[in-house]
Order: C-alpha cells, then structure tokens, then sequence
C-alpha cells in the first residue's frame, strides 16, 4: 500500500517536472523570437536614422528635387510611427509594419536613382559614406529578417509537435507570423556606383 | 566510343570550370591546418610574401586584442552575390570570438572585381560600415585599379589593424548569473537525491531482513553494511558524473560548485543504516535450546563468557565477538565478526594476531644476481614467529624516468598549438561595406 503511494508520488512528480521543463523551453523559444524581432526593429530604425542626413546631404546637391525628398521624409515619418510589440506580434500588424517600411525603402530606391545624375553628388565622400552605412543597413535588415523568420519558423514547429503541442494549447502559447518577400517594395534599394 | 570520348571531355571542363566557383563548403577554411593561418588564397592571388606577412600582422592582432580577421581571395564565387555571401561564410566559420563576436571577413572576388568587409556584431562600433568603405575607397580600390592585389590587402589591413588598436575592443559583457532561481532548483534536485539514496537503502535493509538465507544478525550485518557500500558510493559518483558532463555541456564552469554538496546528500542515508545496522546487530534472537529470548551482552560484560585469546582479539580490534545470553536457561552463544585489518590467523594458536614484524634484505640484487629479502611474521599472543624468503628481481637499466617525463607532456601537448584548430565562433549580421572597381 505504501509503496505505491510512493510510486504514484514518484510519477506525478516526474510528470509535474516534464511539464515544467516543457514549459520553460517554450518560453524561452518565445522569448528568443521576440528578442530576434526586436533586433530587427533595431535595424529598421538604424536606417530610420540614416535618413536625414542623407536628405540634408542630397538637398545640398539637388535642392529642385523637393517631390522626391518629400516623400522620403513623409514615407520615414510613417515608418517610424508603426512599431510592433513583440508580445502582440499578429500577422496583420506584421502585414502593416512591411507595408510601412516597403514604402520607405521604394521612397528611398526613386531617391538614389536621382543621385545618379548628379555627378558632384556621387563624388561627395559624405555621400558616399551615408550610402554605404545605408547599404550595410539594408544587409542587416535581410539578415535579421531572415533569421527572425528562422526563430518564427522554429517555435512555430515546436508548438505544433507533441507532445509539447498539449502544454502550448494548455498554457496559451500562439503561432508568431512570418516576414513575407513583397514584390518589389520589400526589394533593397540598389546602390550602383 | 566517340561520343564516350566527348562526355569525357565535357565532363572534365565543367570539373575545371566548377572547381574555381567557390561554394560555402569549398572554399578553404584557414586555421583548419595551421591555427596561425588567416588566409585563404587557393587561386594564388596573392603572392606568398603577402599572405607570410598578412597571417603575421593578424597573429599579432589575435594575440594582443583577441579580433580575428578571416582574409578570403578567390577567383569566383559563381553567380553568388558577394555580400550574403560574406555573411554567410562569415557565420558558417565564426570568425572572431564567441560570445564577444569580434571578428572581420574580408572577402575578394576577381571575377565581380568586388571586395566586401563582413564585420561581426562586436565590432561594428568600432568599424562602421562608412569606415570600412573609407578603407576600401582610399587603400583597396587604388591599387586594385592598376592589379595591384598585394599593395592593396597590406595597405588595408594596416589601416584595420591601426584603427583596431586604436580603440579597445569593448569587453565581453558577462552574464550574472541569477542564484536565487538555480539554488531552488539544485536544493530539489538534493532533496530528490537524499530521498532517492534513502528509500534506496530502506528497501535494501527490508529484503536483507526477509532473507532467510542469512540466519545470524552478524550475516544481516554484513549484508547491510555491503549493500550500503555499494549505494552510497553509487549514489555519490553517478550524480557526480552526469552533473559534471551536463554542466560542462550546458552551463558555465561556475556551476560545477553546485556538485559540491552532492557526497552529502548520501548521508543522512548513510547514518540511518548504520543505526539500523546496529539495531539489527542486537536483536534478540530465539534460543536453540528452550525456544525463549536471548540478549546481546554489552562489551564489557560478554568479556566474562569469552576466552583469553578472544578477548586479545577484540583488543586488537581484529576480531568483534558477539555474546548472546537466553533469559531462561543461560544458554550461551557466540557470534564473530571478521574485521577488516592487518592482522592474519596465527598456524599455531589459531588467533587472528599474525603480523608482519619485519623486511630485512639478506642480499641485495645487482644487475648480475637477484637478490633475497627475509620477512618475518609473529603472533602477537603466543609469540609464534615465522620467516619467509622472497626473492628480489635482478636491477634492470629502465628508462622509467624518461618516460614518465614524456606522457604528461604528451596529454597537455594535445590541446595546444600543434595542429588544426578553428574560429573563435563568432556572429556577424550583415555589417560591413563592399566596393568595387
């Protein structure tokens, strides 16, 4: 009698810690996701921050050009308006914040096309330095993309698999969304020297 | 036959052509052969000086500041585009180390006449994405221009190597290390451990006492003590064992401190069977003649029941002697417990107080005779003295000190300089610049 209340005992408390290591690795893939997408908010705004100067040095150069600049500055204003929390990350939010930026980085792609024309610009170090800070800027915004979408992708399959499936249906783990290619507006701006 | 002849030819074209488009996986990974190597310059374009000079400036630069540069020259990368590419390679090799991520990929394709900086998370402070392109712009491009692949590697890496020098690397920031959540977790795991050894040893002593092929308590005894032997040290090294492997594999060094109260956790099992041992050992037991209870007598007591040569034993502690009296009738038996010590059976008196007394060499061994030493055993009760002779080996001219010398030498030689080795394992993710010309 007393020994299997001990071997219950055992079972249940081996159950009890299963369930908890379960959890944890869940939370702790979560948490992985949500540092990942805030690495790639980090890049996006590092590009934000490019952009003044980039105006400010381009209007020294090609003042006439006020459509486009314009719509740099108003496409970077909507941009940095939209920011995501990690926690309430939804595939419609997401949706919104690529539109965001696609407009940003197309506003910015018409932007450096004009500066073709202008040899004094294209030949002003500042400039040049700006495009290659924006052009690293825009490599590591692919790469953290990439990788948030590889995290995304991981804790997406973990939730699903049993066993762990019961513990994230029980505990309310949720599906994170995933950065999709757009046609042409998700495309980096190309940088032709 | 012809046409064999053709696919042949064909074949081995498309082997030539493809064998100077690097992939990830083909280009060679420096520091694989030689730990001091930076430089992967399989299509020989740079010059042996350069690349003797480079791997020495990068040494030095590893050696003082821990950054590591990964220098890669190749004729073709096929259709690739060269920069994810760089960030591919950069975190499939993990240049620079883990954790601080201070390394830099620079990477030269001949054919895209493009060369592009990979720099890892930990040293984009230190060089920007414009400084790189700087670099590029004013030392790489120049001589590249005018094919000058050799002029142009010194030239940057010496401006690299001065700004790098110039700024400390920023230190790498350690993790605390949260005690107040591991403590709990590692005192369950004590617990679970002090349970686990205790109904262990609980279950153990509950079948040694159904056993009825042991019929003294003398026998349980033994079989207890035996049994709680083998347990504990099972219980101490098996915790000991996997906790250090699966520390090592999943937590940092520090955390082997929290082993140390592992051989602890035995104990409270340990002294609750030697209690029960005693206990058992003194457990009245039925009388063979009038079927009533017999009591162990205390030590001092059972001295009047036992024979002069007995109790020298138990002097000696050699021998323990159990006195068991009936409550009845005076029926008397005695139980003997073999102690583990020194001492052998005396062949003359029987006693357990034979021991050695001396060693003396009668003739020492040269490297021509073997030599004979004499031993000389006495029984401490009857003074009963015996010799043996033992026959010495002849010397031998050994080599044992060498040797010895040698194989410590040889263990700590293995993880050191000698041989292949790798990156630090750092991370990169898309930093740099890339110019082409």
């Amino acid at each position: 009698m007393k020994k299997n209340v001990v071997i219950i005992l055992i079972i249940v408390a081996a159950l009890v810690l299963w369930g908890v290591s379960m959890y944890n690795s869940l939370v702790s893939s979560e948490e992985a996701v949500s540092s990942q997408w805030s690495n790639v908010e980090n890049q996006y705004q590092r590009r934000a921050d490019l952009i003044p100067n980039l105006v400010a040095t381009v209007k020294g150069y090609a003042a006439h050009e006020r459509g486009t600049l314009e719509e740099v500055v108003q496409a970077r204003a909507k941009a940095t308006q939209i920011t995501v929390d990690a926690n309430s990350l939804t595939p419609e939010k997401l949706q919104q914040f690529q539109q965001a930026q696609g407009e940003l980085s197309a506003a910015l792609g018409r932007l450096l096309m004009i500066a073709e024309n202008y040899p004094d610009l294209k030949a002003n170090q500042n400039f040049i330095e700006l495009q290659a800070q924006l052009e690293g800027t825009e490599n590591r915004i692919a790469v953290e993309r990439n990788r948030f979408n590889e995290m995304a992708r991981n804790y997406n399959a973990s939730i699903r698999r049993f066993p762990k499936s019961i513990i994230a249906a029980l505990f309310g783990f949720e599906k994170k969304p995933y950065f999709e290619a757009e046609a042409g507006t998700e495309k980096a701006p190309k940088v032709e020297f | 036959m012809k046409k064999l002849f053709v696919f042949f030819v064909v074949t081995c074209l498309i082997v030539m052509v493809s064998a100077n488009e690097y992939t990830l996986k083909t280009i060679p990974k420096p520091k694989t052969l030689d730990q001091h190597n930076y430089v992967s310059n399989p299509d020989k374009i740079l010059k042996d000086e350069t690349v003797y000079a480079i791997n020495n400036i990068l040494d030095s630069l590893e050696r003082k500041t821990g950054v590591e540069i990964a220098v890669v020259v190749v004729n073709s990368i096929g259709g690739e585009e060269i920069k994810s590419f760089a960030t591919q390679l950069f975190n499939e090799w993990g240049v620079g180390k883990a954790k601080q991520d201070n390394g830099l990929l620079i990477l030269f394709v001949l054919d895209q006449q493009k060369v592009t900086f990979e720099t890892g998370y930990g040293l984009e402070g230190i060089l920007p994405d414009a400084i790189c392109k700087r670099i590029q712009m004013q030392n790489m491009i120049p001589e590249f221009k005018k094919g000058n692949y050799d002029a142009g590697f010194l030239a940057a890496i010496k401006e690299i190597i001065s700004i790098i020098l110039h700024e400390p690397v920023p230190e790498k920031i350690v993790e605390p290390i949260h005690w107040n959540e591991i403590l709990p977790i590692a005192l369950i795991v004590y617990l679970v451990l002090i349970s686990i050894t205790w109904l262990w040893i609980e279950s153990s002593i509950r079948k040694i006492r159904k056993n009825v092929k042991l019929k003294t308590n003398i026998a349980r005894y033994v079989a207890i003590k035996n049994e709680k032997k083998g347990i504990i040290s099972l219980m101490t090294v098996l915790p000991l064992i996997i906790g250090f492997i699966s520390i090592l594999i999943f937590l940092q060094p520090i955390f082997l401190l929290l082993l140390i109260p592992i051989p602890l956790t035995t104990l409270p099992a340990a002294i609750y069977a030697n209690i029960k041992m005693q206990k058992i050992r003194r457990e009245p037991i039925p009388c063979n003649v009038c079927g009533g209870r017999m009591h162990i007598l205390s030590e001092k007591d059972d001295d009047a029941y036992l024979k002069l040569s007995q109790r020298f034993e138990e002097q000696l502690h050699s021998v323990d002697y159990d006195v068991f009296i009936c409550d009845n009738c005076k029926n008397e038996a005695i139980f003997l417990l073999d102690k583990p010590s020194a001492y052998t059976q005396c062949p003359k008196c029987g006693t357990k107080s034979f021991i050695l007394k001396e060693k003396k060499i009668i003739a020492a061994p040269t490297y021509l005779h073997p030599g004979t030493e004499r031993i000389t055993y006495h029984c401490l009760y009857c003074g009963y003295e015996e010799n043996r002779n033992r026959r010495l080996p002849r010397l031998t001219h050994s080599r044992n000190t060498i040797i010895a010398g040698s194989i410590p030498g040889g263990i700590f030689s293995g993880s050191g300089g000698f041989g292949g080795g790798s990156f630090g394992g750092g991370m990169s993710g898309g930093g740099g610049a890339t110019s082409g010309w």
